[in-house]
């Protein structure tokens, strides 16, 4: 049951990228010849996401050929006011 | 840099203002795995120690092979044994003379990059040896995890089904040799010796294959030059 540890590393490598920021999808590369089995990765990763900032996060998984194993992209919630848009603002 | 969120120089960001915005990552899953596996192999290399990966089933004759390896080959030998409960493998290794460290993996089903380097420091295996990691039997997960090995060797035997490698191709694809084992209960067995060797090159056309009988010793010398050819000529005497 490898797939525990790769969800896991899924979300380490997340947190460790970008912290605390609540995250609502998680996009994988999981290739057919990877090794691994994505409706386990989908049951591991429901598991490993609780009380983690990526709780609740919708898991899309791309199977291309071949053995890529990547964390492709996520999408975040947490809005960051551009400091431009507050420059702009007449007063 | 974003002070709010903590993307950093490494992730780009579609735009800033991150509310339901993508941030693309393209990280490999097991960065952090193969980054320790690196700083494996760099110390191992440092120390010119020549480590194997052995993987297999459960039952194919990975110990049995190791203790006539060791008694037989020479040299400094030291083992790491990975198995989910037991020190049943580190005794008979230790019976043999060879320095050897338990590892167990509980719940896992795979030795990881982590947990080779804290064998390592608990092991400290001398400076030329050779390394041995007798790796979770089973012939799935091992194959994903680097661990700064710098041979993978599956080990298979005669009482398996011929057509493995065409059903647990990511391990045999990864191997540098196979080992086909048990080769003494042939005349007792079922094994279609080139329809195995036909399904190993349908998925792996490089590794080689090294018939032999761990318990009585047929084959064993053609497994001995091989890893005196994998690089170790100084401590490795046949």
């Amino acid at each position: 049951m490898h797939e525990l540890s790769v969800a896991q590393g899924v979300v380490d490598e997340i947190l460790g990228k970008l912290g605390d920021v609540p995250v609502t999808k998680v996009r994988l590369a999981i290739g057919r010849r990877s090794g691994v089995f994505v409706d386990s990765i989908r049951f591991c990763f429901d598991l490993v996401v609780e009380d983690t900032s990526l709780a609740g996060a919708e898991l899309v998984v791309d199977e291309p050929p071949g053995n890529d194993l990547r964390i492709v992209s996520v999408e975040v919630v947490r809005t960051c006011a551009a400091p431009a848009a507050a420059a702009t603002t007449p007063g | 840099m974003c002070g709010t969120c903590g993307c950093g120089d490494d992730t780009r960001v579609n735009g800033h203002g991150h509310e339901g915005r993508l941030v693309v990552l393209e990280q490999k899953v097991l960065a952090r795995n193969d980054h320790v596996a690196e700083h494996n192999r760099e110390w191992l290399s440092a120390r010119d120690i020549v480590a194997v990966n052995l993987m297999s089933s459960p039952g194919s004759g990975k110990t049995t092979l190791l203790e006539r390896t060791i008694r037989e080959l020479g040299g400094a030998v030291s083992v790491v044994e990975g198995d989910q409960e037991t020190e049943f493998d580190a005794e008979r290794i230790r019976a043999t003379g060879a320095p050897v460290v338990q590892v167990n993996t509980g719940a896992g089903c795979h030795l990881d990059a982590d947990m080779l380097a804290r064998a390592l420091h608990s092991l400290d295996p001398a400076p030329g040896s050779v390394l041995f990691v007798e790796n979770v039997g089973n012939l799935v997960c091992p194959a994903l995890f680097d661990l700064g090995e710098r041979h993978r060797v599956v080990v298979m035997s005669v009482t398996e089904g011929a057509d493995k490698p065409l059903k647990y191709p990511h391990m045999f694809s990864t191997a540098d040799v196979v080992l086909l084992n048990k080769t003494d209960l042939l005349p007792y067995v079922d094994f279609d010796t080139a329809r195995f060797t036909d399904s190993l090159n349908r998925v792996n056309e490089h590794a080689g294959v090294i018939s032999v009988s761990a318990t009585r010793g047929d084959g064993i010398r053609d497994w001995y030059t091989w890893l005196r050819q994998a690089g170790h000529d100084r401590s490795v005497s046949t």
